[in-house]
């Protein structure tokens, strides 16, 4: 699996969504199961995902998928992998 | 109290501004005053609620006239809303996500607030003491109801004021749902003795609530567990909030961990922090700790309000509750909104001891419900509901702790994705927060009823 299918699958566990809905601007608030629980239950399971602890400046500022994308470079993980 | 309603002491309220949150325009309580030009005989007003200056207005309007307000969540799937409205009725309906609802009309308030209204309203008996009628769930659309007067919300409110350090400075952000209790009650007491209340939709988990926050200076805020959970992942500790003055919390017991936190946190800022606890059924407030013993009984909730009592079942150790805030009982039917008890004793429900100095701890639960992120869930209506979704399945609903809500089935042919997907799709509880297990038989006790104890040593 590489990168990008790991973190489509972490929002799906996450958020109990199915894969297929996982899209570029999937956003906060967006579904029902993306609200504050299902935001914290994401943020552990990207954590858990990727062995990195996610600060708490980007607990708030990861907003979207898209967000989650560029999250990851910034902790060194490589999307192309 | 006399003569006196909460209405009136709003609008006596001059230091008082609602500061709408999308435009950052103000507003006094007079300048909504009697907008809707609300008549007609005493009927049921459903308000459908979110936190916007709209619905400040629309609620405000409620409250001066002699409709029963009932306060109702935005977010209740419709089929189920039209289900609670087939049973009561109401001569009024405020829904921003429909626009038109059979069997009523749509009044139109300039561009700002659509109300609906019935176009063939029934008459039915309604006491004259109930005034409004909160929910005893969030958003599982049940018809029951807690009854309450103006006389249990004034009360409370100015319990409420007479305790925190409200001031006619504060900025206070209405950050928990007004058709909440809790939510309510921050809205109440600020409105009778606060200065202005930010009216908006964001939530604590969005960087635009943080830059309000600190753009109008918020000197409180408020929070049930699982909102200080998520303060506590956001690292709210780790700064400093120059016009914070205090922070309360209620809606269930925070863990003594977060307790500390927030305390030792409050210590180094010179912020109060308090910890609270109430019941819908009390018109939200029943005790609170002093905010210089946070640190010294941390976990318990202090002891009553102004005006009220708490005491401990000899037998069981129920916490038992006497006050004017205490309510008028429930309503299932319109049948049921004839009358309005006046007991001021409330079995809370709530199993509590007492230490040696008059502080009183809450170790226990009676009643058959859970908090699932702050939504009091009543699992025996979950059971009702699955069984009459999927047929009148064998079906057990279980609580551990306020984590989970636990679903033991014993329907072969009953998948846990249906069972998931009903809860979170028509209840809109969190999947995250379902736990299905199928068992082969339900353990039942010796009158062929769910045996909660074995089914609880079953899931542990």
């Amino acid at each position: 699996m590489d990168t990008e299918e790991k973190l489509q699958s972490a929002f799906s566990r996450a958020l109990a969504i199915p894969g297929r809905s996982v899209t570029e601007d999937l956003s906060y608030q967006s579904i029902p199961e993306w609200d504050s629980l299902g935001h914290l239950t994401l943020i552990e399971e990207i954590e858990c995902t990727f062995d990195i602890n996610i600060d708490t400046n980007d607990v708030l500022a990861l907003t979207s998928y898209a967000d989650a994308k560029k999250m990851l470079a910034k902790y060194n993980i490589d999307l192309k992998n | 109290m006399g003569n006196q309603n909460l209405y009136n002491l709003i609008l006596e309220n001059t230091n008082l501004r609602y500061i709408d949150g999308a435009t950052g325009k103000l507003y006094k309580a007079d300048d909504f005053h009697d907008s809707l030009n609300l008549q007609g005989v005493k009927s049921l007003a459903f308000l459908y609620l979110n936190n916007t200056i709209r619905s400040v207005e629309v609620l405000l309007n409620f409250l001066r006239s002699d409709h029963v307000i009932v306060l109702l969540s935005l977010g209740i799937a419709e089929y189920l809303k039209v289900q609670l409205e087939n049973i009561y009725s109401p001569g009024y309906i405020y829904d921003i996500s429909r626009n038109g609802i059979s069997g009523y009309k749509v009044s139109e308030y300039g561009e700002r607030i659509n109300l609906h209204i019935s176009l063939n309203p029934v008459n039915y008996e309604i006491h004259h003491n109930l005034k409004y009628l909160l929910s005893t769930s969030g958003s599982t659309g049940s018809p029951k109801f807690v009854k309450l007067s103006e006389k249990n919300l004034l009360s409370n409110a100015l319990s409420i004021v007479d305790y925190l350090p409200i001031q006619d400075d504060d900025v206070v952000p209405l950050n928990l749902p007004l058709f909440y209790s809790y939510g309510l009650s921050v809205f109440t007491s600020n409105s009778i003795g606060g200065g202005c209340i930010l009216c908006m939709e964001k939530d604590i988990l969005q960087k635009d609530f943080w830059n309000d926050f600190e753009y109008y200076s918020c000197t409180s805020l408020a929070g049930v567990p699982f909102n200080y959970e998520i303060l506590n992942r956001i690292g709210f500790c780790s700064r400093n909030y120059p016009s914070l003055r205090y922070l309360t919390q209620a809606g269930g017991k925070l863990s003594d961990g977060l307790i500390r936190n927030f305390g030792l946190y409050a210590e180094q800022y010179g912020v109060k922090f308090y910890v609270m606890y109430g019941q819908t059924e009390a018109a939200a407030r029943i005790a609170y700790l002093h905010p210089d013993d946070i640190l010294r009984k941390t976990g318990s909730v202090g002891n009553a309000i102004k005006g009220g009592s708490l005491s401990l079942d000899p037998d069981t150790n129920e916490l038992l509750y006497e006050g004017p805030n205490v309510f008028g009982g429930y309503a299932s039917c319109p049948e049921d909104l004839k009358t309005f008890d006046t007991n001021s004793l409330l079995r809370t429900g709530d199993i509590g001891r007492c230490d040696e100095e008059g502080y009183y701890y809450i170790t226990g639960r009676l009643k058959r419900f859970i908090k699932l992120s702050g939504h009091r869930i009543n699992l025996d209506e979950i059971e009702g509901f699955l069984k009459r979704e999927l047929g009148n399945i064998s079906v057990a609903c279980h609580g551990v702790g306020d984590k989970f809500l636990y679903i033991v089935h014993s329907e072969p042919q009953v998948s846990e994705e249906c069972i998931t997907q009903l809860l979170s799709h028509r209840l809109h509880l969190h999947p995250r927060t379902i736990r299905v297990s199928y068992v082969d038989s339900i353990p039942l006790t010796a009158n062929g009823k769910n045996d909660y104890r074995a089914i609880e040593s079953i899931l542990v």
